[in-house]
């Protein structure tokens, strides 16, 4: 990896893996402590013996939790500050500071990022090639999803063995923040194309005149009203398919 | 009733269920991914790949940040890709029609996932105590036997969601579908149309995006027009 590399590259590889199940004992009152400590323990167990290792396994069992892709750079750099810590090096900022400070704005970032916007992207998009037939819409959401998500799990990873404390400098520069706000205003444009196009076809398939499509968005935003104010999704189709049933069963009995 | 496509989708809710957490988060836990992932393994691929695009577009919004915890979308599209083909009772119901039925029966049981979420959630909460034991006495290697124990915790949550929208499902279906055959044909066309609306609805409303009403607007008149003209 570089030249001041203590951790052979296998245990840093097992450190990685098991990483990718850091969320398996996710508690409520410490969320991701144990999958953290599972995580860095076979790098812990390298740099640590006896006394020393009892107590950075009951530090590392203090709260944590973050966003689960972007964890992965708080994992390598917290072990390389370990390793520094070993070795009688004095730190700026305590491992398990570093590690609280760093969780936090990480979780924000890497959920709006992941959850709110490239998960609902690679989804509709996935989605309108499902709805015109094509069954790899499967494979082309898992591709959207999965390829930024491993890459930066365990890039990040990498560079946060590497650069430490700097790894901080390197989550600013990715900007994040900024190319969700991006992808979202393409989320939105491919929903509002999604929608034309389910429209024109549903109204096609009723044998009705597609000029009644134009309805459609003023439909959706007083739909996104109710559910602004709480009305579920889930509620809001039971109504639908009830008042659907109410509405044919009208007009087959008055012949309409 | 042969036991081989409930053992295969008992098998798909386990893993679809541990990706939804505990284990990679890969997404094979979306419907649109667990739902065809079912019905492969149940012999109809499409009905699943129809069922899983639908509940997708529905709770797209939802998102699992933090404590909170959304509906069980992956057991509900597992649950009603296994309904929608081993209970499906031929002609004069379309299956495309029944998949729905079987979608609409589903769903209001996903809340039920919530509960078992939060028991798994709860049983962990005693593991890191455990492990802090193990840790003075230096079983180190016990730690990993912990950590696993919780996925165990989110595995059996999910089976357990699973098992009641099974149940329940079919149970609702034996009572719903006498009732619902005639007229959930002529419903399946407008069930179509609307569906998906709600959901982009549902999905527009929770992202986090200013001008969002007046770029989806944009984006449906200059598609709509185009189709209109070039459809």
């Amino acid at each position: 990896m570089n030249e001041q590399q203590k951790l052979p590259s296998r245990t840093l590889w097992a450190v990685a893996l098991r990483s990718l199940v850091l969320q398996a004992s996710w508690s409520f009152g410490r969320m991701q402590n144990l999958g953290f400590l599972f995580a860095v323990l076979p790098a812990l167990r390298r740099i640590y013996h006896g006394q020393e290792l009892q107590d950075v396994c009951k530090r590392n069992l203090a709260y944590f939790n973050s966003n689960p892709v972007l964890a992965f750079p708080i994992i390598g750099a917290s072990l390389r500050l370990e390793e520094k810590k070993s070795c009688g090096e004095d730190l700026v900022m305590e491992v398990e500071e570093f590690k609280s400070a760093l969780a936090g704005p990480c979780a924000a970032m890497g959920d709006s990022f992941f959850w709110a916007t490239l998960r609902p992207l690679a989804a509709i998009i996935g989605v309108w090639l499902a709805f015109a037939g094509y069954w790899w819409a499967v494979p082309v959401f898992l591709v959207l999803y999965n390829v930024p998500s491993i890459v930066l799990r365990f890039y990040g990873f990498r560079l946060g063995y590497q650069r430490d404390y700097k790894i901080v400098d390197n989550l600013q520069r990715w900007r994040l923040s900024d190319l969700a706000y991006r992808l979202r205003f393409i989320l939105v444009v491919v929903l509002g194309g999604f929608s034309a196009w389910v429209a024109f076809s549903g109204i096609e398939n009723l044998h009705q005149s597609t000029m009644w499509g134009w309805v459609t968005v003023p439909g959706v935003v007083i739909a996104g009203s109710f559910v602004r104010r709480g009305l579920s999704s889930l509620v809001m189709l039971i109504g639908l398919v009830v008042l659907l049933w109410i509405g044919l069963h009208l007009c087959t009995s008055l012949r309409f | 009733m042969p036991a081989y496509p409930y053992l295969m989708a008992f098998a798909a809710s386990l893993i679809a269920g541990l990706d939804r957490t505990a284990i990679f988060q890969l997404m094979i836990s979306r419907p649109i991914v667990a739902a065809p992932m079912t019905g492969w393994l149940l012999g109809d691929a499409i009905t699943g790949l129809q069922i899983g695009a639908l509940l997708e577009l529905l709770w797209l919004g939802r998102i699992p940040v933090g404590a909170s915890i959304p509906p069980d979308d992956t057991q509900v599209a597992i649950g009603s890709t296994c309904l929608a083909i081993t209970q499906y009772p031929g002609a004069p119901m379309s299956q495309a029609a029944f998949s729905i039925l079987c979608l609409l029966v589903a769903l209001p049981f996903g809340t039920i996932g919530e509960f078992f979420d939060r028991v798994a959630r709860r049983l962990n909460s005693r593991l890191w105590i455990r492990a802090e034991h193990a840790v003075e006495r230096g079983h180190y290697s016990f730690l990993t036997w912990l950590h696993l124990q919780g996925a165990c915790h989110f595995g059996l949550a999910s089976i357990a969601t699973f098992s009641v929208i099974l149940l329940g499902g079919v149970l609702s279906l034996q009572l719903l579908v006498p009732f619902l055959s005639g007229g959930l044909g002529a419903m399946l066309p407008w069930l179509r149309l609307a569906v998906p609306l709600v959901g982009v609805s549902a999905c527009l409303c929770t992202v986090n995006f200013r001008p969002s009403i007046w770029v989806f607007s944009s984006s449906f008149l200059i598609v709509y027009g185009l189709l209109q003209v070039f459809g």
